[in-house]
């Protein structure tokens, strides 16, 4: 009788419930890609569909937006394409802005279709589809720095100029001197175990619960870099696998096996580094000596701000950059 | 494994290491009459205290005794109901929890050779940056080794699965996707795990080191890849 009584229980509490959700059904947990939801602004290239959005007029000068992670979104990087003061990217430029491959609401993949080498083809075909024949201007923040390095490294003439905003490590041996600092490992640190206790209630096995999990890390892992608590810096939808896959593709027997930086010496144009006040990992110091790497380079700091100052200080950011491209031929 | 998963991995072995260490010494302080909580006879009792890395730092304390399965039939076999509950100890709070209930029973027992079962239905809370969840979960281990009068050793391999999980999203995380739905979650995870399991008699006190590794259901890596938790049990 008791039993009757408690499967009775469960099954009206249930039944009051709106229903019981798939966690590996996009629109749930996580929003829609591109394939979930054709209304999104999408482009089919290189094999995949990209989440992305243009801005301004296209017979100006093509500036390309890349996001970081690997396996964020550009949606941290859009109030660089607000106003501010009297001043907007796309009085002089074409904006582009695009989910790399398997991130935001971009397509999803399997964890083979992450390398350098892919990541490297889906730029130039989105340069080539969006500014034929015509050099283009990168912006990049964070990993985005460190994929408009790998190709000004590759492609030199393609690029007329570019914003480097606080760049990961260009190689392995600037990756090897903070790797230390890069996360916050205590064993005792809530936001470690909460991540690991989380297998008692979703695992990731499929992109949805994937990414949904991904989340978990996002507001204090990374405590040195002082981003903001308050205002976050926000993403569509994180790419689980695109960023796992996509590192693993870059190190070797646990160490970083990649260099963005070996033909930088032949990139004479002017390059801006943008850096934040607070970051204690990749802020000033560590900029000052990745830009070494660059003939012609020079550096930015934005004061008062953490590693996501594009989102939290738009207007000091947009300010340096507008003060740069002044200098970029067109 | 991703490259945070490694990283993760690596510091958290060194605490592995430290588990092994402890117990190899303690197993080197001599044994008496041994018997596990796995093996109680009828009739006899167990209080158990168990920590570790076993998705995060954790800490157990649980209770199990031996029953006959036929009550008045000495040759029947030996239930042994168990409760346990687990908190993790990393920032001590009661949401981030897990209670379990079942019972173990010998399958099979050949000469030295035993096979158990273990059933073990649970409940377990989580709060996090981004959700708040409860989940209705199901253990299932297969226990096969041997049990001595002064140690045992098994190898143990197990499916867990969350079948029912309740999932509030955060504010936090809502300011990411606001129109992500609160409410059941129908199969939200499962994991498989393999590993062994002995220990050692002291008196009354008996010390059990486990440890092994575990993957999702569909054989994914996950950010804590193995598990090594110390426990001590107490018979009466």
């Amino acid at each position: 009788m008791r039993t009757h009584f408690a499967l009775l229980l469960m099954t009206a509490g249930l039944a009051a419930c709106d229903g019981i959700h798939d966690p590996s059904l996009a629109g749930n947990l996580v929003p829609r890609t591109v394939d979930e939801d054709p209304t999104l602004p999408s482009i089919a290239l290189a094999g995949t569909v990209f989440h992305t959005e243009a801005f301004g007029d296209p017979s100006k000068p093509v500036v390309i937006m890349l996001h970081g992670g690997p396996g964020g979104s550009y949606r941290d990087m859009l109030r660089l394409n607000d106003r501010h003061d009297g001043y907007a990217l796309t009085d002089d430029h074409h904006v582009i802005f695009w989910d790399q491959r398997g991130s935001g609401l971009s397509r999803r993949h399997d964890c083979g279709a992450y390398n350098l080498e892919q990541t490297d083809a889906d730029l130039v075909a989105l340069v080539e589809h969006v500014s034929p024949g015509r050099p283009v201007i990168l912006i990049g923040h964070s990993w985005g720095g460190m994929y408009a390095s790998l190709y000004i490294n590759r492609h030199p003439d393609k690029v007329a100029g570019a914003v480097l905003m606080e760049p990961g490590p260009l190689n392995g041996a600037m990756f090897d001197s903070i790797i230390k600092d890069l996360y916050d490992l205590d064993p005792f640190s809530e936001w470690l175990n909460d991540d690991v206790w989380d297998g008692q209630f979703l695992t990731a096995d499929d992109h949805a619960r994937a990414d949904y999990h991904r989340m978990l890390g996002v507001r204090d892992s990374q405590p040195k870099y002082h981003q903001d608590e308050t205002d976050p810096a926000l993403s569509w939808r994180l790419g689980a696998v695109a960023n796992s896959c996509l590192i693993d593709s870059a190190t070797k027997d646990g160490k970083a096996n990649y260099d963005f930086t070996d033909h930088l010496a032949a990139y004479t144009k002017p390059v801006l580094f943008v850096a934040s006040a607070k970051n204690e990992v990749i802020g000033v110091a560590f900029q000052e000596r990745q830009k070494q790497f660059f003939p012609a380079a020079e550096l930015v700091t934005i004061p008062d701000s953490g590693h996501d100052m594009q989102w939290t200080h738009p207007a000091e950011s947009l300010a340096a950059i507008r003060s740069y491209l002044s200098t970029v031929a067109p | 494994m991703n490259g945070r998963g490694k990283w993760i991995w690596r510091r958290l072995l060194a605490l592995a290491w430290a588990f092994f260490v402890l117990i190899a010494l303690l197993a080197l302080t001599g044994a008496a009459h041994a018997q596990s909580f796995s093996r109680l006879d009828a009739g006899q009792q167990t209080v158990t205290a168990e920590t570790g890395l076993q998705s995060g730092v954790v800490t157990s304390v649980g209770y199990a005794r031996g029953m006959q399965l036929r009550a008045g039939d000495p040759t029947s076999r030996t239930l042994i109901p168990f409760a346990q509950a687990t908190l993790l100890v990393a920032r001590p709070d009661l949401h981030d929890y897990g209670l379990r209930a079942g019972a173990q029973i010998s399958v099979v027992s050949i000469g030295w050779f035993d096979l158990s079962a273990q059933l073990a239905l649970g409940v377990a809370g989580t709060e996090n940056s981004i959700y708040t969840g409860t989940a209705l979960r199901t253990d299932l281990a297969l226990l096969a080794g041997h049990y001595g009068r002064r140690w045992f050793a098994v190898a143990e391999a197990g499916y867990d699965r969350a079948w029912l999980t309740y999932i509030e999203n955060s504010a936090y995380y809502r300011a990411f996707y606001p129109e992500a739905k609160d409410g059941w979650y129908a199969g939200t995870g499962g994991k498989l795990h393999a590993g062994a399991k002995g220990g050692v008699s002291i008196g009354p006190v008996e010390v059990v080191l486990r440890a092994g590794v575990v993957r999702t259901e569909t054989l994914e890596d996950l950010d804590l890849p193995f598990y090594a938790t110390l426990g001590a049990n107490y018979r009466f």
